[in-house]
Formats: structure tokens, sequence, C-alpha cells
């Protein structure tokens, strides 16, 4: 390891930190916006032009705000859970090319920070982990919302996780490669994933909503019913951390299944680059969009889809899968 | 190219552990005021009446979780085999199909005894 | 019909009424304090209890001087639920007592209040702090006794009263099991301002815009209640032209109340955009409301025998522009939720009340449709033509949160059908009766006429002078029925006001309601009933 290995990876690392710690906070600008349009109303409009500074007004709201640890909680893992969030979303992007590699005045930069010959583990392991910052969160408050909130963290996650790992199987099986550059190279050659794996495509999907708990499975944090959930105590930047955290997952969970199902960069080319950014794009925009048009489901009835609709069909399909590829 | 992994998950690490100095500003930056009111966890604006948050909540769905431990671990093996699928040929591929098959048929059993209700 | 009862016949009497006569609709129970009557009753305090007939045409009083208050009468709790609340309240601000009532406490009046406010004797100007809140157990603990629960394995958790979903300020404390609500028990009274009080120390044209305050989402429809049991008692109708006014602006607001109620209910199970669908619409018949009567949320549009001013030039396009919006955000609406699974799994079978508890427990309006009851006051005793209006009663079938909600989006098209049919044949002429002794002169008179200032100066000084009486009324408000129990000493401030709100009784039946769904269902089932406050706690 030469220092200048050192500070290439630093420096990919702090980009990367500062491009979407931004990008959680103008995410919320374009949800709002969009979800606006939608509803047929302005959205923000008053803070700079169309809006667009009320991403740093809110920046400096919650950075002003003063940081209140109420009586009762346990201060220790009150105070570390936000940060388990924030450190295990931008932790899994370690591991996700976000561009093909490109030459920059003779310097050929490789946009991943790592590439691990287990990358696709790697990224869904480490979001997973994440689910700690809302059930330590939760737990530390002395709120008997957050209370609820964290047993519905728990039960919204042994319903998707299982769906995650199942409806990948499929996919693996036939790219036979952990890294998502294979993923993305097995692409260019045998055309995208999402049309030979449909099924695993949608499975995938529908767990992405849950993992990021986006409506219809805005449940962990649902305002209607459990305040804010696990993040009713928290003011300020901590609660703003969740807030990040949650935004940037949706930002890699988006770079996820762009990658791994919808062809990724492709060969290479600017094309492919821009390519890859607009499916994010889309992705990303589907997640805002159904916001806009369905309701939230109950818990229950989130772990009855997936226990009793999609793990069958994931296993299904994982079945055929093979069959094929034998024969 | 593991060691940059570790080297990436170390500085992000290191990066948001020091937001602490972050939130120690905040306390510099905006107002603050103390009350004994003010500080007492939410429940619907007032006081509540009844223990607090540390007490017992039953957790209806701790058998799913306990399913749900056996079918992510199903999983752990599955992933080593789905790479190698292709040199494991059709009797390799059987061969997990039938663990599977086993693993099914005490999902199907969990049905039947309606553990997955959760009411 | 008024029936005259002596203490003891109480419980026999209405127990007959019911099973035999069927009147199975507790309407209200009204105290009263003679103490400064000049009748000169023979007792102080007085009961009068009003009754529905199965017809829902057909009412009946009966009313029973109470010779000592200590000792009371007897609850008829064990007949009609509806009762429990009711009887609360008459013990809370008059101080009478129930036998075996199952628990008589305060129920509009927080717990450390002194006095009954409501006795004639009470200073209006005296006030009490709350300091503590109750922990409820006298009414959570009876019921988890009942069902053989240890409270030790519970989490017990407040529901309001400053909760995201509790639609103002209501509390109710729910033992969870998980997420499942096993019991619960309600307590409101946290927006309780004395209507009641401070409608004894007004003139009867003053009323008229605290009654705004009662339902605010139809705020109309309240003053119309009011005005319209006045005029019964002063035997006045009013022309034809303001019976037209009163039926077009009530309609709108019987949809400003139910796009209410369908926004909030939508957005609580997180469909936002169909809470803008049907906001926005909301707002520009505001507008219009705005335009007409100078106030968007509380018009005090009516007077005891008129209305404030006539419709201005141009309200039929502006009005069209309403309806059509209103028109095209329920479509809209409708079309994002009719076929949408997850919609329908969140309501369905959700928060259920069967018709015959519906009706034991005194709901009416929606509600009582939901559960497949087919009373409107509007077709049961028509009242302002009401029986000319073509229009459709929509009665749901299961009584669950779906149904209650398909009701409104189905009763806000009927109220527009009646209003194009109102807005036809509406007749030219005076808005309002010619009688000066009730109906203010206008200003052109008073300024030219002596007559004119004289009736000025009277009306406004002792207010319209109604007949010594007691009247009830209902009145088919957006919510329900909404009565008014007017008892008149003769002079120009009326000696007592009773409001039956329609949300008093709907919240008492919640908690029941709640039972074995999970919170995410309860907070549905509190957003179906619209439960209105300003109503509810008067």
């Amino acid at each position: 390891m030469d220092t200048a290995f050192i500070i290439e990876t630093i420096v990919k690392i702090v980009v990367i930190l500062l491009i979407f710690s931004a990008l959680a906070g103008i995410g919320t600008y374009f949800e709002r916006k969009i979800l606006a349009f939608m509803q047929r109303r302005l959205g923000p409009m008053y803070v700079g032009p169309f809006g667009l500074l009320q991403v740093a007004a809110d920046g400096v709201k919650l950075f002003t705000k003063e940081d209140i640890i109420p009586t009762g909680v346990v201060a220790k893992i009150f105070k570390i859970a936000p940060v388990i969030t924030a450190a295990t979303a931008f932790m899994a992007a370690a591991a996700i090319p976000f561009l093909p590699t490109f030459t920059v005045f003779g310097y050929t930069v490789h946009p991943i920070v790592a590439d691990i010959n287990v990358g696709v583990l790697y990224v869904l392991g480490v979001m997973a982990i994440g689910l700690y910052g809302p059930l330590l969160g939760g737990l530390a408050s002395a709120n008997k919302f957050a209370l609820i909130s964290t047993a519905r963290a728990a039960s919204v996650f042994i319903s998707y996780e299982v769906i995650t790992g199942l409806s990948l199987l499929a996919p693996l099986m036939m790219v036979g490669s952990f890294s998502l550059i294979d993923f993305n190279n097995y692409q260019v050659d045998n055309g995208w994933l999402l049309f030979s794996q449909p099924l695993a495509f949608i499975l995938f999907w529908i767990a992405a909503f849950a993992e990021t708990g986006r409506t219809p499975f805005h449940l962990v944090a649902n305002d209607h019913e459990l305040i804010d959930g696990f993040g009713t105590e928290y003011s300020g930047m901590r609660w703003g951390l969740f807030f990040i955290g949650e935004y940037a997952n949706m930002f890699f969970i988006s770079f996820v299944m762009a990658l791994l199902f919808c062809g990724g960069f492709g060969d290479g080319s600017v094309a492919g680059a821009l390519a890859l950014l607009g499916k994010v794009a889309f992705f990303f925009f589907v997640f805002l969009w159904v916001r806009a048009a369905w309701p939230d489901i109950r818990p229950d009835q989130l772990m009855w889809l997936c226990w009793k609709v999609l793990m069958p069909l994931a296993v299904i399909n994982i079945v055929i899968t093979g069959f094929v590829m034998m024969f | 190219m593991a060691p940059n992994l570790v080297l990436a998950s170390g500085v992000i690490l290191a990066l948001v552990v020091a937001l602490p100095v972050v939130f120690h500003l905040t306390k510099y930056l905006g107002a603050k005021s103390d009350s004994i009111r003010k500080n007492e966890p939410y429940e619907s604006g007032i006081r509540s009446t009844h223990k607090d948050a540390s007490d017992t909540f039953n957790v209806k769905f701790y058998i799913i979780g306990i399913i749900f431990l056996l079918f992510d671990v199903e999983i752990l093996f599955m992933f080593p085999w789905a790479i190698n699928l292709r040199e494991l040929g059709f009797f390799g591929m059987m061969e997990m199909f039938v663990f599977m098959g086993l693993l099914i048929a005490g999902l199907v059993y969990v049905y039947k005894s309606k553990v997955l209700k959760w009411t | 019909m008024i029936k005259m009862l002596l203490e003891e016949e109480l419980f026999k009497e209405v127990k007959f009424l019911r099973d035999e006569k069927k009147f199975l609709i507790l309407l209200d129970i009204v105290g009263v304090d003679y103490l400064t009557n000049p009748s000169k009753n023979s007792s102080r305090f007085a009961l009068i209890y009003h009754f529905r007939h199965e017809n829902f045409k057909d009412t009946i009083t009966l009313k029973l001087n109470i010779t000592d208050e200590k000792e009371g009468v007897e609850s008829i709790t064990s007949l009609f639920k509806g009762a429990n609340w009711l009887e609360r309240e008459v013990y809370d601000q008059y101080g009478i007592n129930f036998k075996n009532h199952p628990l008589l406490k305060r129920v509009l009046n927080h717990n450390e209040f002194i006095g009954h406010p409501l006795r004639k004797d009470y200073e209006i100007t005296k006030g009490h702090y709350c300091t503590q809140t109750q922990d409820m157990m006298d009414e959570l603990k009876p019921l988890l006794n009942e069902r053989e629960l240890d409270m030790d394995n519970l989490t017990i958790l407040n529901l309001g009263p400053s909760h995201p979903a509790s639609h103002g300020t209501i509390r109710t404390l729910v033992a969870l099991d998980g997420e499942k609500i096993l019991c619960g028990a309600s307590e409101i009274g946290y927006l309780h301002r004395g209507f009641e009080k401070s409608c004894e120390n007004h003139t009867y044209n003053q009323i008229v815009p605290y009654t705004d305050r009662l339902n605010y989402c139809s705020a109309i429809m309240n003053n119309i209640a009011f005005v319209k049991t006045v005029e019964d008692m002063l035997d006045i109708t009013l022309p034809d032209r303001g019976v037209f006014i009163r039926v077009i602006v009530s309609e709108l607001s019987r949809i400003i109340d139910h796009l209410v109620c369908l926004a909030a209910a939508l957005l609580d199970m997180g469909a936002q955009t169909n809470y803008w669908y049907l906001f926005n619409p909301r707002g520009e018949a505001y507008d219009f409301l705005s335009k007409l009567t100078g106030a968007r949320l509380t018009n005090s549009y009516m007077r005891v025998g008129g209305i404030t001013h006539d419709l201005y030039d141009g309200w039929e396009t502006d009005l069209n522009d309403v309806i059509k919006s209103v028109q095209k955000g329920v479509d809209e609406s409708l079309l994002m939720i009719e076929h949408n699974r997850i919609f329908h799994d969140r309501t369905q079978d959700v928060g259920v009340i069967s018709a015959d508890d519906a009706l034991n427990f005194g709901f009416s309006g929606p509600n009582l449709r939901a559960c497949g009851v087919s009373h409107d006051l509007r077709f049961d005793t028509p009242y302002d033509y009401y029986d000319t209006f073509d229009f459709n009663l929509v009665v749901g079938s299961h009584g669950d949160v779906y149904d209650r909600l398909m009701v409104r989006f189905e009763e806000i098209k009927e109220s527009i059908k009646i209003i194009n049919q109102a807005k036809k044949s509406i007749p030219d002429g005076p808005i309002s009766v010619s009688d000066h002794s009730i109906i203010l002169p206008t200003k052109k008179n008073v300024y030219s006429s002596i007559e004119g200032v004289m009736n000025q100066f009277k009306l406004v000084t002792e207010g319209v002078k109604v007949p010594k009486g007691e009247h009830y009324k209902g009145f088919e408000a957006a919510n329900g029925e909404l009565g008014f129990s007017i008892i008149s000493d003769g002079s120009g401030t009326p000696y007592r006001v009773k409001v039956r709100a329609p949300s008093f009784l709907h919240m008492q039946a919640y908690p029941k309601i709640i039972e074995s769904y999970q919170i995410g269902d309860a907070i549905m089932a509190l957003s179906s009933m619209n439960i209105i406050a300003g109503e509810m706690d008067r």
C-alpha cells in the first residue's frame, strides 16, 4: 500500500461522502417538488430560485437546532444510533461502481472505492446493518412510540430480508460472481438481467421499498401512527443523520438495482455512464411516484405479503432458473 | 483489493464518528433552553401515566423471527452454491433443491400451524 | 309530545319505550336548572329525555323533576349505551346523580374542576386550572379485569391528546398487546369552552357566531340548525328564496365537511395525493363562501328569521366552478383508491360497528348510514323542500371504515345534485321574514324613519323575544343529527341551550370500535368517523 493509493482512496471517499450528503439534500428538494407537481401545488418556492436553496435553509435549521437528550434515555446508545444509520449507508457506497472507469489528465480513475469480489454481498450486508440505527435508537429512547417503531423495524426487516436474498440468488446463479463489475460485464454480453429475470427484479424492487422504508412500506416511522417512530425523541443534527442515511440508502439501492438488473454502465462509454445515471434517476423517481400514488399498508400485511406471496415466488424462480440453466 | 475496502470503511467510520464534534458545535450555534417538562419523553403531549417505555412490549412475531433466522442461514449456504452452479452441474443443483425442499416443507408446516397469522 | 314522569318511573318507562314502542334511539338528555326561571318550577332541577322512533319520524320527550339531585334518578345506561356519557355530562354540568351508573364522573370539565358550571348560581367568570393528568385507571381497569388481563404484561399507550392523527385534542388510552389494541378508554373535553353557559348570557343572534365554532368544518349548517330551532319556537318560516339559499349553502357545507373528513382519513393512511385532490376544491369552496359571507371558516351567515344578506351577482358562475372542481377532485381521488388493493385491505372489515350497536350508541348521519341503516332526516322528516329535490339516500352495508368513507364520497355527489337543482329553481323575492321584531330593518329604513330606528334599537339591545317554551329540533348536519334543545323564558336570551352533537355520541363508541384492531386501524377508525372536537367538547 503506497501513499498515492491511500491518498486516492481517501479522496474518493471524501468525494462520495460530499456528493451523496449533498444528494440527500437535493433528493429531498426533488421529492418535495415532484410530489408537489403530482399533487397540483408548487412545493418550495421562496428560498432561492424555484426554492432551490430550501435545502440549504433546512441544513442551517438542522445545525442550529438544539441537540436535546431527553430524560430517561440510555444516553450513549441514544447518541450513537443515528451515526450507525449514516455510517452504514455510506460504507455500502464503498463497493458500488458509480461510473465506468474514465481518464482525466492522463490519470485513470476507477470510480469505485473498492472493487471487491463480493460486492453484492458487501453492499447488502452493510445496508442491513443500518437497521441497528432505528433499532437501537428506538430502544434507547424512553418513548413508547419509539418502542413500537422498533418492533416494527424488526418485523419489517425479517419480512423483506429473506426476499432480498432469495430474489438475488437466481441472477447470481446466472452470472456466477458477486462482483458488481462482473454483473455489469455479464449484461453487456448477454442482455439485461431485467429481461431474463423479470420476477427476481420485481421482487428485489419491492424489497428495496421495504428496505428504505418508503411508501407503501413506510411503517417504521409512520408519522400518522407513530409520530416519527424511532426518531421521535431526536432533534437537530442527530435526527438529520437518520434523514441523510435514509436518502443515501435510496440512492445506493437505486444504483444497485441499475447495476444488477438494468445493464449498469454498459460498455463504459460516456453514453453508458449517462445511461447509468438516468437509470438511477428513474429508480429514485419511482420511489417518489409510488409515494404519491399509494397509501401505506399495515405491518402485519407486509409480513403476510412477504412470507406468503413473495417468498414462495422467489423460491419458484430459483428452481425454474436452475432447470433452465441445466437444460 | 480488500485493503482499500477496509481502508474505505475505516475512513468513513472515522469521519462519521467525528460527528460528535459537529454535535458539540451545534450547542453554540443555536438557542438552548432547559426545562423539566421539555426534556420529558413525548407521549402525545401529556405526561405518561403508566410506566415508561423501558417496560415490556409484546413482540408478536418472535416465532417468525426464528423462522427468519433459519431461512437467512439457508440463503447464506446458497450464495456460494449459486456462484458455482455451473461447475456443480445438475447433481449439485438437485442436492441444493432437496435441501430447499426440506426447508419449504418446514415452511408449509409453519403455515399450517398458523404461526404466520399475526393477530 | 312531552310526557311528564315521576323520578321512579323513568327506568320502567324508558324500557317500555324501547322494547314495546320501539323508540330505539336516545337523542339527548338535557339537564335544566330552574333556579332563576320565572315560571317557578316545582323543583330546582329537571331532566328532559329525547327519543327517536324506529321509523325515524317520531320523537318523544320525557320530562321529570328532580326532587333531590344528590339522590338523583336511575341510570338508563343499561338500556342505551349512548346514555353513558350523556348522563356523565348532566352530572358534570349540574351535579345530578344517576343511580347504578357504571362510572359517574366528569366528562367535559377536567378532573380538578370544582362545582357544576351550568347551575344558575355558578358565576360565568369563574374558572379552575388543571394541573394533573388523570390516569384513567378507573375506566381501563374494569375493562382489563373483564377480559382477565394483567396490566403488567401490556403496554399502556396514550393515543392523543396531541397526536398527529387525533384530529383535534382527543385522548384515547389504549392497552396494547403487541400492536393489537385489547381495550381502550377515551377522555374528551380538551376543547370544552362552555358553549352552553355562554349561550345563557347572550341574545339569540349573538349565539350564532358561537355555533360556527361547534363543527367548524361546516359552520353554516350549525348556524342553520340553531336559527331553525328558534324560528320553530317563533313559529315563522322563511320566504322561499331564503330557504333555497339555506339549502344551497348547507349542502355546500356538507360537501366541505365530507371533503375534510375524506382528505384527512386518506392522509392518515399515507395517501397524500388524495389529500390534496380533495383539499384544493375545499379551498375554492371557501373562496366562494368568503365572497358570499365575508368569512372563510366561521361564516355566521344566518340570523333568526333570515339571512344576513342576499347572494351576490354572478354567484352562479362561481358556484359552478366550485362544483366542477369538487367533482373533479372527487373523481380523481376515487380513481386512485377505488380499485387499490392496499386501500381495500386497510379499510374493509376494519373498525366495524353493527347497526344495532350504532343505534344503541345514538349514531346518526353518514356513520349510521354506513352500517346499513337508512336514516336521514332530509328523507324522514323533510324540511326546507328537501322532499322536492331528486337525490338518493346513500347507505353502506358493513359499518366499517370503507363504508364510512364511501358513503361520504357518494353523499358529496348527492349534495351536488341538490345544489344543481336548487340553483335552477331558486325564486326571487325577500330572503328574510318581514317582521321587524325579529329581523333588523334595512339601513335605509333606520336612517330615514323613526320606526326603523326603534326596531333597530329594540332588537340590538334586547334581542329577539322568543315565546316561553321548550323545543327540540334535529337537523341533518354533515356529521349526523345536530339537535338544539332550547328553553326560553320569554326574554331575548335563551334560558338553556343544549346541543346534541353527533360527534359526542360517535366518540363514545370509539374505544369499543377499535378493540382487537391494530394501532393503524384505530387511527383509520377515528378519522373515518369524522370526530370534530369543536362540537364534541362544546
